[in-house]
């Protein structure tokens, strides 16, 4: 214990989780109406969030699972960390969806009453299946007598889990026939992608941390074989996004140029366009050469651009899916926010989506990502240093 | 069955605001949101125009609630609290509610609105029918179409209040009722037909 | 020499009594169980709840019957209240709005005296009792110095409750003189037609599905006759066409078939246009205009004089003696002028005849003469609008049967109103669209109902009368009679234009008070302020009687007076009783609704307090089924009988036939458009009744006051949508936000009327608008008219 207080990322990570945890507090007693959400734009941050965090757990599920289910030795020696960094992302995507319910005390309801026809459901299932399968991986691989043949039997349900987790997220947008920019059936293999690219990724970037702080060694060699397999991914991704942008523009119809504009020109194009550039282009072209993948700082950079590119396609997918509404009309949406409630007719409407982010929903949030660093670097100081 | 729903005809609609207001004071909807609102299309601004002075043309289009035949807010909604009832309306049973948002993003017409905080009213009292429950936050509404007026065989207030006898209330399944007459008169349609949600609410242009 | 007697015109109050007469009985019993069987209705609801009903809001002339419910002692929901007829069931936004509005923030709850600068805002409250003592020393010692008369006391419509008031009277004060506002056109229409309702056509709206056409001359009739909108929407499920002129597309343009976007101020341009049209096309009535206009008449080729002659004569109604007139015209069997009534007479219509050496011509001729200059491409040109649009209109209304529906707003605040009236009597005479079935001019938005039921009055002391007001408030304003003065609402700053200069007025009193519902703008400019109720509150069982709507309406108890508010009545009884003048007034308003109902009209025979409180507040009129008034018909009260749109008396202004006159101000070549580019178009929306209505919260969430600016004005200017902007011209200036709207015409600003200053960044809209006065309105029956949309402005950024 004592050793988990001497390290600053630990101490640091868990004062920013309680004060993510003060923050939620204040949101239970005041309500969501302290976020940026609002009637037009109805799902924010916290949504967004747990998109991206599903997406990072699955990266580190795939590789430890392929490396059981197709033999790849060399990447069983990643395996448990692999494992550790998906279980915490699962878990704080979880997280992010319970900060986001607006009638956490009514959660019981999910059990008595379930709709089995509601995405919502199905997510919260396989989540929990997903959660369970990471749990006993984790088990069977830090059991003193751990069998790897057990290991090799749930990594055979882990990599359809982990497939069909990231499907039911997307499915959660993708069957909104109400959403233009959701409603594609391509979206569960977007999601799939992102997952992977974001998932390798982060992979990479905890190994490089595990190294540095001493806690796991991992060979350059098994780092530039995990570059290529990112390589790849990320132009899967790209091959993704361009299909599906290429049909919503080509018929030029009224729903499908707002959603076009929107991402384009409007107001998620800095998103989409740091995803297209920073996100999959540069680091395609980075990772692409062999020489690159084997320099390390380079395969940094490039898994660094790769995180930061999926989280802006998370906020792109997300806001550009809430920026158009269907029938468009002065003076619009009422939008139930604090200022409407207080203010007259200029602060009631939006004829647009409206949304940005409040200091609260941010330091929220931030509590998040520290409350997983602080969790991951606390398993892997515990699991891995044995 | 029944299948209640309210024809507008647009061509009797004079963008008075009364429905919005109407529903507003029966509901006990609080500041800041309407579960019945009315645009003027295709503008950014309330009685705008369509169309570059004098070529213009206005249309105005009172939103709630389409109380859809294939409601797609039903089908998301992970608790059953939104749920499709015997008489054809789209309810929320409010104790059900999570507050999960799920039918907000389903919805296609924005006809729903969320307490995002603790409800505020100018009053500072209650106000409405009193037969209707309140809602707390964190919990979804919309236009419940006067289930507590509708029950009793009255009609929504919104309609007893038009002015302009632009509402029609009734039943689809009865062929003789004025709402199913004015839905024959051939020139009905629907909000985002394409859609597929199969509204209860049509409008007369 | 044969006179035609005044009495063959069956009078209105005749028609009337007889009416009543036939169907006495069987309608008042129907319409009382009909209530009793609504108020038991399972919408009457819990325990704790209770139904009461008042009427509403007659600021906008609908008059909404309503249905209050009362739960824990607040006004819960309000509901149009059942009526057999479906056209008197009604309520607005503004109705339902009060649920929240008489609790609202804007609301004055008690009284307070002023004790900082006048538009500080700084007051310190004080008790009634202090309040009426005050008020009672000012105005003792203002009538003491400067005589009875120097005091005005004077009613709105919003912050009375509908007793009659009785202060001024039993002061001897003034009570307000002329409007100086809405009659403008009605100036310009009387004289054709008399007699005349007012301002209101002769017949109903409830007609018009039996015109072909309705031009609606400047009415926004759907925003500011909100619930009457059913009578054009049901005309025109029936066929009938409308045609709107107004310069912005307003939502009535919007509903209209046709709309007419002529420049603002310009509307007689377009209907001279086409009458000239008419008249070249042959597109007249000559069978109508040869019986029943005065058009054949002859008149002085030099002077423009009728040729009569006159016999002294007694009015068969008042027995005081008036000046009988004898017409004449030119008789083409005879080949001579006969006088009009000769039996047999083939009238000329149109020639130059010489009668005893002097040459006369037909009025018609003239008329031709006269109308020259106003061909379809000067008229195209003076509308900036189509020419053929102008032939379109004309050729539609002259086919008729056809009305033409004037609005109070538009054209009817510009310095050439009445003119613009006048064009539609002219062209309603000389196309046989007055008199018969389907046809008419006019107000139409509030005229529902042609029965009007006489009721009774609290008798006064003999010789208690209000001073005679000789000036309307728009001149009281400009000098110097007037010493103290006591408003029951927002009259300063509705009732005269150029806020800066009525605020020097009000400067130069000695004393003046307000008793208003809510902190209106002119709150902060008085010395003294005094909290009204609203329609809903008063301390008795009933706080007024009155006849709208075919109905006898009682403002019943809904609610006790909130805060420390009291009705009108009360607070003019206190100063009364403070004046030592208590005595004369009735001890409570049950008193005083019971002598109103004290009448020998047969139409409200049996109506009493109980009855209507039984009814639920209102009870129709005996024998009112029928809301379409009879024909028109052709008798009239003019000098001749007949249609008279030839108006000898206007000879010395040149508008003997109405003659094309500019906008005093708001005129294209005015050189001031260089500074002040834009017109400045102020009207009614159904969000507010003038400034009522500014504080509902439920109002202000759909509606909130903004100037809105074409786009193009706009850009022009570097203003963009939601910009806070200063409106400006010599006369002062406001502040406000901008919206951006395509319905408005390019070169002009629109701005709904009126609201609190608190809305208005403490600015008053009026500080811009045109007070200035055309003389020839001083000729007119009802007087002078405010120019408010006559009016040139210029918009920048605030603070820039």
């Amino acid at each position: 214990m004592t050793s988990l207080m001497k390290n600053p990322l630990v101490v640091g990570s868990g004062v920013l989780a309680l004060v993510g945890a003060g923050v939620y507090v204040y949101q239970l007693m005041f309500g969501l109406g302290i976020t940026g959400m609002n009637n037009s734009t109805s799902w924010g941050l916290y949504l967004t969030c747990f998109m991206f965090f599903v997406g990072l757990s699955a990266g580190g599920l795939i590789v430890a699972s392929s490396a059981s289910i197709f033999g790849i030795k060399k990447y069983k020696a990643v395996a448990l960390p692999a494992v550790i960094l998906s279980l915490v992302c699962i878990c704080c995507a979880g997280v992010c969806v319970l900060v986001d319910l607006g009638g956490i005390q009514r959660i019981w309801r999910m059990v008595t009453g379930l709709n089995f026809m509601s995405p919502l459901a199905w997510d919260m299932i396989v989540i929990t299946l997903y959660l369970v399968i990471n749990l006993v991986y984790l088990y069977f691989m830090c059991s003193a007598k751990a069998d790897p043949a057990k290991v090799a039997v749930v990594s055979r349900f882990a990599l359809p889990v982990a497939i069909l987790v990231h499907s039911v997220t997307a499915w959660i947008f993708g069957l909104e026939i109400a959403r233009e920019a959701w409603h594609t059936a391509i979206l569960a293999p977007i999601f799939v992608a992102s997952a992977l690219d974001s998932g390798l990724a982060l992979l990479v970037l905890a190994l490089f941390g595990l190294r540095a702080r001493g806690v796991f060694q991992t060979p350059n060699e098994l780092i530039t074989s995990l570059a290529g397999l990112l390589c790849t991914c990320i132009a899967v991704d790209a091959y993704f996004i361009g299909c599906e942008i290429l049909t919503t523009a080509y018929n030029g119809t009224e729903g499908g140029l707002a959603v076009v504009n929107t991402l384009l020109f409007g107001g998620t194009a800095p998103f989409f366009w740091f995803e297209v550039v920073c996100g999959l282009v540069i680091p395609f072209c980075l990772l692409v050469f062999a020489k690159n993948r084997r320099n390390m700082k380079i395969v940094g950079v490039a898994a660094v651009l790769v995180v930061a590119g999926v989280f802006c396609k998370r906020c792109w997918l997300m806001f550009t899916g809430f920026a158009t509404p269907n029938i468009v009309g002065g003076p619009g949406i009422t939008l139930g926010s604090a200022a409407a409630q207080t203010g007259g007719a200029a602060d009631m409407w939006a004829i647009m989506g409206v949304y940005a982010p409040t200091v609260p929903e941010v330091v929220l949030t931030v509590g998040i990502f520290a409350l997983g660093v602080c969790a991951f670097a606390v398993l892997c100081q515990k699991l891995l240093g044995k | 069955m029944t299948k209640l729903a309210i024809g507008i005809n647009l061509r009797r609609c004079i963008g008075c605001n009364t429905c919005a207001v109407a529903c507003k004071m029966q509901n006990n909807v609080p500041d800041g949101m309407l579960w019945n609102r009315v645009l003027t299309e295709g503008c950014e601004q309330f009685d705008g125009a369509e169309g570059v002075y004098p070529h213009l043309t206005r249309t105005y289009l009172p939103l709630a609630c389409q109380h859809c035949e294939n409601p797609a807010c039903e089908r998301v909604c992970p608790t059953g609290a939104t749920y499709k009832d015997d008489m054809g309306r789209v309810e929320i049973d409010y104790d059900k509610c999570i507050g999960c948002r799920m039918c907000m993003a389903a919805c296609p017409y924005n006809a729903r609105t969320f307490n995002w905080n603790e409800p505020v009213r100018a009053t500072g009292a209650a106000y409405g029918d009193a037969r209707v429950p309140e809602r707390s936050r964190g919990v979804m509404e919309k236009c419940t179409l006067c289930k507590e007026r509708t029950d009793e065989g009255e009609v929504p207030m919104c309609v007893h209040c038009c002015p302009g006898d632009a509402r029609i209330f009734g039943d689809l399944d009865d062929p003789d009722s004025a709402v199913s007459r004015l839905r024959r008169e051939g020139s009905a349609e629907v909000l985002l037909e394409d859609k597929g949600t199969r509204p209860q609410v049509f409008y007369v242009r | 020499m044969e006179q035609k007697p005044r009495s063959g015109v069956l009078s209105r109050r005749s028609f009337l009594k007889t009416a009543a007469a036939v169907g006495a009985v069987g309608f008042t019993g129907a319409s009382l169980a009909g209530i009793a069987e609504a108020a038991g209705s399972p919408a009457a609801g819990s325990a704790g709840e209770t139904q009461a009903f008042t009427y509403h809001n007659e600021h906008c002339l609908c008059n909404c019957m309503l249905q209050c419910t009362v739960r824990d002692g607040r006004l819960a929901m309000i509901q149009p209240r059942p009526n057999e007829d479906h056209r008197f069931q009604n309520v607005c936004l503004k109705g339902l709005s009060e649920v929240q509005n008489i609790y609202g923030e804007a609301r004055i709850q008690r009284p307070m005296k002023r004790v900082g600068e006048r538009g500080s805002g700084e007051f310190e409250a004080i008790s009634w009792e202090e309040a009426f003592q005050m008020i009672a020393e000012n105005f003792k010692a203002i009538q003491d110095k400067y005589g009875k008369d120097a005091l005005w006391i004077q009613f709105s419509t919003e912050a009375s409750q509908r007793f009659p008031p009785l202060l001024a009277s039993v002061l001897g004060a003034q009570a307000g003189g002329m409007n100086g506002y809405d009659m403008g056109q009605g100036n310009g229409q009387i004289m054709a037609f008399s007699p005349w309702i007012g301002m209101f056509a002769q017949n109903t709206i409830w007609e018009w599905p039996e015109a072909a056409v309705v031009i609606l001359a400047n009415t926004n009739l759907v925003e500011t006759s909100l619930t009457w909108s059913r009578g054009m929407l049901d005309a025109q499920e029936a066929g009938t066409k409308f045609i709107c002129l107004d310069p912005r597309f307003s939502p009535t343009a919007g509903k209209a078939d046709q709309w007419v976007n002529l420049r603002a101020g310009t509307d007689p341009a377009f209907f001279l246009g086409m009458t000239k049209y008419i008249l070249d096309e042959d597109l007249f009535d000559r069978e109508h205009v040869l019986a029943h206009t005065s058009l054949p008449f002859l008149i002085d080729a030099e002077t423009g004089a009728c040729l009569v002659d006159v016999t002294p004569g007694t009015d068969p109604e008042t027995g005081e003696p008036v000046e009988l007139k004898t017409f004449y015209v030119w008789d083409k069997n005879a080949n001579a002028a006969v006088p009009q009534e000769t039996a047999g007479v083939a009238a000329a219509l149109e020639g130059e005849f010489t009668v005893n050496g002097t040459r006369y011509l037909t009025q018609f001729t003239r008329l031709r003469k006269d109308m020259e200059p106003y061909t379809l491409e000067w008229t195209a040109a003076t509308c900036d609008i189509p020419a053929d649009l102008v032939a379109d209109v004309a050729t539609q209304y002259a086919a008729g049967p056809s009305i033409i529906d004037n609005g109070v707003g538009g054209i009817d605040k510009f310095g050439n109103n009445d003119v613009a009236g006048h064009c539609y009597a002219l062209i309603a005479s000389l196309t046989g669209n007055y008199g018969k079935r389907g046809t008419g001019c006019g107000i139409y938005g509030y005229h529902v109902t042609p029965y009007e039921a006489h009721l009774g009055a609290w008798p006064l002391p003999e010789g208690m009368a209000p001073a005679p007001s000789p000036q309307g408030f728009y001149d009281v304003v400009k000098g110097d009679t007037i010493h103290g003065a006591m408003f029951f609402g927002d009259i300063p700053t509705q009732k005269a234009a150029n806020w800066n200069k009525t605020l020097e007025w009000i400067d130069s009193l000695d004393f003046v008070c307000l008793a208003d519902i809510y902190h209106s703008s002119v709150t902060d400019f008085v010395d003294l302020v005094l909290p009204s109720c609203s329609k809903f509150e008063c301390a008795d069982a009933v706080g007024g009687i009155k006849c709208a709507n075919a109905h006898i309406l009682a403002n019943l108890k809904v609610l006790d007076p909130l805060f420390e508010s009291k009705s009108d009545f009360y607070i003019e009884k206190g100063i009364a009783e403070a004046m030592g003048l208590g005595d004369v007034f009735p001890a409570d308003g049950e008193e005083y609704a019971r002598a109103l109902l004290t009448t020998d009209d047969p139409q409200v025979a049996g109506f009493t307090l109980e009855k209507l409180q039984e009814a639920g507040g209102a009870l129709r009129l005996i024998g009112s089924e029928d809301l379409i008034a009879p024909e028109v018909g052709f008798t009239y009260g003019t000098a001749s009988g007949k249609q008279e749109p030839y108006y000898e008396a206007l000879l010395q202004f040149g508008q003997a036939f109405p003659a094309w006159e500019q906008p005093c101000e708001a005129y294209p070549e005015n050189p001031l458009r260089e500074k002040y580019p834009l017109q400045f178009n102020q009207a009614r929306s159904r969000f507010r009744v003038h400034s009522a209505y500014s504080g509902a919260k439920w109002i202000q969430e759909v509606s909130e006051p903004h100037i809105e600016l074409n786009p193009v004005d706009a850009a022009a200017r570097g203003l963009e949508d939601g910009d806070a902007v200063e409106v400006f011209n010599d006369r002062g200036s406001f502040r406000t936000v901008l919206r951006l709207n395509e319905s408005v015409r390019p070169e002009s600003a629109f701005m709904v009327e009126s609201t609190y200053r608190q809305y208005l960044d403490g600015t008053i809209m009026q500080a811009v608008s045109n007070d200035t006065l055309n003389e020839r309105g001083y000729a007119l029956p009802f007087g002078p008219m405010i120019p408010y949309n006559d009016t040139l402005i210029e918009i920048k950024k605030a603070g820039e």
